[in-house]
């Protein structure tokens, strides 16, 4: 029986591959995700091992506020500290150092990264202790003076800037320009993963970088024979409350850990759709299996007659599931392998060079990749099996053996059933919000459809087959009715791509919901004339400061004001926290409830009305809050506002937030022409201040309302590409059925060969069942999308106006690349269908 | 009608028409193979299925093709009606030499000028009795006179029937769609292979006696492959096989004649 089963499997290796393809896309992807996260932590490990091999201690703040989202931003401490470390027994060399954000502008007039898109763009003071520096010069030299500037390799040679050039630097400064003196290595890599390196002199660092007369850290050298552990101690007793001292390796823990948790979050983000390759993957697993026992219902029969029991026909179909499983997962690490390369290579490409050391495969990989993909596999196997194990002897001696279907109505009840059970978990889960439990609810929601489908595509594919039997003549018609002979298969066929399409058209639903929400909210809140944007929110980017100030100068505006983002904890629990001028609720309408704006002057602080509710805080009442100094402020509750689409959850004054010594730099400008000036005018005046800004983007009103709903577009894409991936999966699995449909249908296809039909029209009968199986599968993923759509709308607008926007023509082309995607399927398939021999074809037993 | 035997000289005739290669198509004949010879496989396992055959069959006549199995009967049929191609020598469809068509040309030519019954399996389960007798015709996208259609459908006696799938006929209705479809598109020549060979004599009866009047009434041409000397019977015509040559042929045939006619070959 078992040398049967591999006889089988071997016999048919062409079948097994493409019943393997699913195991393998579904595999390879977790196994590139863990691959790609694996080797980049592995990369830079030992960078930040090598980094900080000579450094025995660093001093720094102990006051760290953290934001969510992986945003930590660490207090500064007093540079005199640097003395008083330098003065402790043991201490043979220490180095004062700071860090914040300096965007360098290549020699093509753009600045190169952009914080709010990508790796960070830093700044840094050049650590002179040579044992201590992190960086090493490889051209040039170091920098030792006012105006000059070294700059990473990587940024060096995207920005084509050579030593001895002038180099422009964007700052909470300003825009200033520096002589490249240097270039130079972090550690062995050309920059530390991708994110671009402005080293200065110290006190040009601490002007620059707005940190005039503090550090953010003081590197520590001990003497010979004296361990980490035991300087660190010695410093820590000299230590004011407010600064706290670690060990190198612990330095270096720390610094590798953050980038782990960087990392997590982005396998995070690849492992979901990962999960749902895999999902798919096991739809179409299933539907090649029960095809395969159906086709093989008088084989096994046979050996049924000759003695086999059932327990051995179970186990030599479970058998196979396996042999697959395994196969599949193990050819899944491979090209997993090469995915991870490949990605490698897409990220150098896009600029974003990391640290590579070759490829990382740790056997975990393997092993969960070995175990999820044979679990799957065997899982999808398990009913068809089951099934193959009921068949009869008696039924080596039917004509008949194709799969038959007969409309059941208990299975339309548990199908209705299972379906509004997963609608109603989703709503809930999204209301609660409970996204476990909303999750669920999808997949509830999928096998409900799955369950469902039978007994909805056999009415389906004849309407949706009726234009094209009307228009391609028999070809069509055949198509059709073979679409429709076995509405279980065609629906099995199209479960997976159902789930792709379903998740797709979701998305997209979302997207427009959010959009045109955006656009409005946008419209009506903002009574400006211009936006300066810097593409970039959060901590990190934007601009300087003196940018609004110099365009509010201008003759021909009224207004310029800036929006500040910092970060902050209100009453213990970190967030953004937002800077605004109160002239700044002249052009932005943040819908204000209660209070005054013009008293956002000092220790003053402004809620949104969901954030003060939550607080149980109003009007006068005060709130603690601490920003990056670490000082507590108790701050005055003098305003509630109802729209965080400009606002966020809180908002403070400048003159508070600039005497935080917090960075600077403002993520956009909002201008108000003043009376009489036109656009055009208006807007050539502000380009000329913002000429010496490369990151500062000059928009009109109406190119700001696109360019806020823009910002979706890179995510959406980004998406879209991902769940490509399921979609590739489904169309193996059309191809896999169509291929075996027309296995079954040999003698058909002999038949029709014979009394005339060319083999352009075969291929063109598979192409057209093909589209009607893909056009079912889409119709029914898009109704699902629409309704996930619908529930995270319903879920969203709790938190602030969306409602439902259904974008038709994008759905659409769903439903249109979804027919492509069915034809591209059916091309193999059709070709091997039109090459049948017909002799061969027509006497084919049976 | 020419009373010519197995071994006619095969003469090239002037044709009336024809850009395509006509030379060595006996004027008259509805079908006719030259010098055919088909091998299969190669070396030792070489078999000769047809041997150096030149044969003829004529308009409106209705001939048997009988032999002993691995005669070359079904190979010699399957290579006259363009489903099989000759190793050497030539078929011919009319004067349409078939060795010079490729296969979209040679596909085109079934589905206009030949029609096919075979033994079992004839239709198409997806479709009903009438799609099924059209489906030739549907193939080249031509309407058929419906008229026609009709009367065919009538003559088989399944006008009740037009709607029904294949599952819903008996195996004789099922035939009697198979020789409506081989009518339907007035074909110039039907080849059966066993076109009874599945049914009860009674049921075979039936449908060797509309093959029967389809050449009388219609002057059909067919030409049917069976190994039963009554079905036999009902030809012009029979011809015998054996070891990929053609070695006897009989006009007139009874059933007792072809009867005898095997046994004194067999010994």
């Amino acid at each position: 029986m078992y040398r049967a089963t591999l006889k089988s499997i071997r016999g048919h290796i062409g079948r097994t591959i493409a019943t393997a393809a699913a195991v393998i896309i579904g595999i390879s992807f977790l196994a590139g995700t863990l691959i790609f996260t694996d080797s980049v932590q592995r990369a830079f490990d030992n960078l930040f091992a090598t980094v900080f091999e000579t450094t025995d201690a660093q001093v720094r703040s102990s006051e760290v506020v953290d934001a969510g989202f992986g945003i930590q931003v660490r207090s500064r401490i007093d540079e005199s500290l640097v003395d008083d470390v330098a003065a402790v027994d043991g201490v043979s060399g220490v180095d004062g150092f700071v860090q914040g954000t300096a965007t360098v502008v290549g020699n093509d007039g753009e600045p190169i990264g952009n914080p709010g898109q990508g790796p960070p763009t830093f700044g840094f003071s050049w650590t002179e202790d040579d044992q201590l520096s992190q960086f090493n010069v490889i051209d040039g030299r170091e920098p030792v003076g006012p105006g000059e500037v070294v700059l990473d390799e990587n940024t060096a040679t995207t920005g084509t800037l050579q030593v001895g050039e002038q180099v422009q630097i964007l700052s909470s400064a300003g825009s200033e320009r520096f002589e490249l003196v240097g270039i130079a290595r972090f550690g062995t890599s050309n920059s530390i993963g991708g994110a671009s390196s402005a080293l200065f002199e110290l006190s040009e660092a601490q002007r620059v970088l707005g940190a005039e007369g503090t550090l953010d850290a003081i590197g520590v050298r001990a003497d010979e024979g004296i361990d980490e552990a035991d300087i660190a101690a010695r410093i820590g007793e000299i230590l004011p409350a407010g600064a706290e001292v670690i060990t190198g390796s612990e330095a270096t823990e720390e610094a590798q850990s953050a980038i782990a948790d960087g990392l997590s979050f982005f396998n995070i983000f690849l492992t979901a759709f990962a999960v749902i390759a895999i999902f798919v993957s096991a739809f179409v697993i299933a539907n090649t299996f029960s095809i395969l026992i159906a086709q093989r219902t008088r084989e096994l029969a046979l050996f049924r007659a000759l003695g086999a029991a059932r327990g051995q026909i179970l186990r030599s179909v479970i058998l196979e599931a396996v042999v697959i499983g395994v196969v599949g997962s193990l050819l899944g690490v491979l090209f997993g392998a090469a995915l991870s390369y490949a990605l490698q290579a897409l990220l150098r490409l896009a600029g974003l060079e990391l640290p590579s050391e070759g490829l990382v495969l740790l056997p975990r990989t393997v092993i969960v990749s070995l175990v999820i993909g044979t679990i799957v596999t065997v899982g999808s196997a398990l009913f068809p099996a089951i099934r193959a194990a009921r068949i009869t002897p008696i039924e080596a001696l039917r004509e008949a053996s194709a799969e038959t279907w007969k409309r059941n109505n208990i299975r339309l009840a548990i199908g209705l059933v299972v379906t509004a059970l997963g609608g109603v978990s989703i709503l809930f889960g999204l209301l609660a919000p409970e996204i476990a439990l909303a999750g669920l609810g999808a997949g509830f929601m999928f096998i409900g459809v799955f369950v469902l489908g039978p007994t909805i595509a056999k009415p389906v594919a004849r309407v949706l087959g009726a234009p094209i039997a009307a228009f391609r003549g028999t070809t069509g018609n055949l198509a059709r009715d073979n679409s429709m002979r076995n509405p279980k298969r065609t629906a099995r066929t199209a479960s997976a791509l159902t789930i792709g399409v379903a998740l797709v058209a979701g998305v997209t639903v979302l997207a427009a919901s959010l959009k045109s929400s955006i656009e409005g909210t946008v419209a009506e809140n903002f009574a400006g004339d211009v936006v300066i944007d810097s593409g970039s929110f959060g901590p990190g980017g934007g601009f300087s400061p003196q940018l609004a100030a110099d365009v509010e100068a201008l003759d021909e505006v009224d207004v310029a004001t800036s929006l500040r983002v910092g970060v902050g904890e209100v009453e213990g629990s970190g967030d953004f926290i937002i800077a605004v001028e109160p002239v700044a609720f002249e052009i932005l309408d943040v819908g204000i409830v209660e209070g005054s704006p013009t008293d956002l002057v000092g220790e003053t602080i402004m809620l949104l009305d969901n954030n003060a509710e939550d607080l149980g805080v109003g009007i006068g009442d005060s709130i603690a809050v601490q920003f990056t100094d670490g000082i507590d402020r108790d701050l005055t509750v003098v305003g509630i506002y109802e729209d965080a689409s400009f606002a966020g959850n809180q908002l403070v004054g400048q003159d508070l937030y600039q005497s935080t010594a917090a960075e600077q730099l403002d993520f956009a400008a909002y201008v108000r022409l003043a009376d009489g000036v036109d656009i055009e005018d208006g807007r050539a005046a502000i380009d000329s201040v913002t000429a010496a800004y490369p990151n500062a983007e000059v928009q009109d009103r109406q190119e700001f309302i696109d360019s806020q709903s823009a910002q979706l577009d890179n995510i959406l894409n980004l998406i879209f590409g991902l769940l490509g991936l399921a979609i590739i999966i489904a169309a193996f699995g059309i191809a896999n059925t169509l291929r075996l449909s027309t296995i079954e249908r040999t003698r058909e296809i002999g038949l029709l060969r014979a009394v005339g039909m060319t083999r352009s029209q075969v291929r063109s009968t598979v192409r057209w069942e093909a589209v009607i199986t893909a056009l079912f599968g889409a119709m029914l993923g898009v109704a699902l999308g629409l309704f996930f759509g619908y529930a995270i709308v319903l879920a969203l607008r709790d938190q602030g106006e969306i409602s439902l926007t259904i974008p038709f023509r994008a759905l659409t082309t769903v439903v249109i690349l979804a027919a492509i995607v069915g034809l591209l399927a059916s091309i193999i398939p059709s070709i091997r269908a039109s090459r049948l021999n017909i002799l061969a074809a027509i006497s084919s037993g049976q | 009608m020419s009373k010519t035997t197995d071994n006619l000289p095969p003469r090239p005739a002037a044709d009336d028409l024809g850009p395509p290669v006509s030379t060595g198509a006996p004027n008259g004949s509805a079908a006719s193979a030259r010098s055919a010879s088909k091998v299969y496989g190669m070396g030792d396992t070489e078999v000769h299925a047809l041997r150096d055959v030149d044969v003829s069959f004529e308009a409106g006549r209705f001939t048997a093709i009988m032999g002993p199995s691995g005669s070359g009967k079904s190979t010699l049929m399957q290579c006259m009606a363009g489903l099989d191609r000759l190793s050497s020598g030539e078929a011919f469809i009319g004067p349409q030499a078939l060795s010079a068509l490729g296969d979209k040309a040679l596909t085109t030519l079934r589905r206009d000028k030949i029609g096919f019954i075979f033994q079992a399996y004839n239709l198409i389960p997806t479709l009903t009795t009438r799609e099924n007798i059209t489906l030739p015709l549907d193939l080249a996208g031509r309407k058929g006179e419906s008229d026609w259609i009709d009367e065919v459908i009538e003559t088989v006696g399944l006008s009740d029937r037009q709607t029904h799938r294949p599952t819903e006929l008996s195996g004789g209705q099922q035939q009697r769609v198979a020789v409506a479809r081989a009518l339907a598109s007035r074909p110039e020549i039907i080849f059966g292979d066993e076109p009874t060979g599945n049914l009860d004599s009674r049921t075979g009866a039936e449908i060797l006696d509309f093959m029967r009047r389809a050449v009388d009434d219609l002057s059909q041409t067919i030409v049917m492959v069976t190994h039963d000397p009554v079905s036999a019977a009902y030809s012009d015509r029979v011809l015998f096989l054996a070891d990929g040559r053609i070695v006897h042929e009989l006009l007139d045939p009874t059933a007792d004649l072809v009867f005898d006619t095997m046994r004194s070959l067999g010994d």
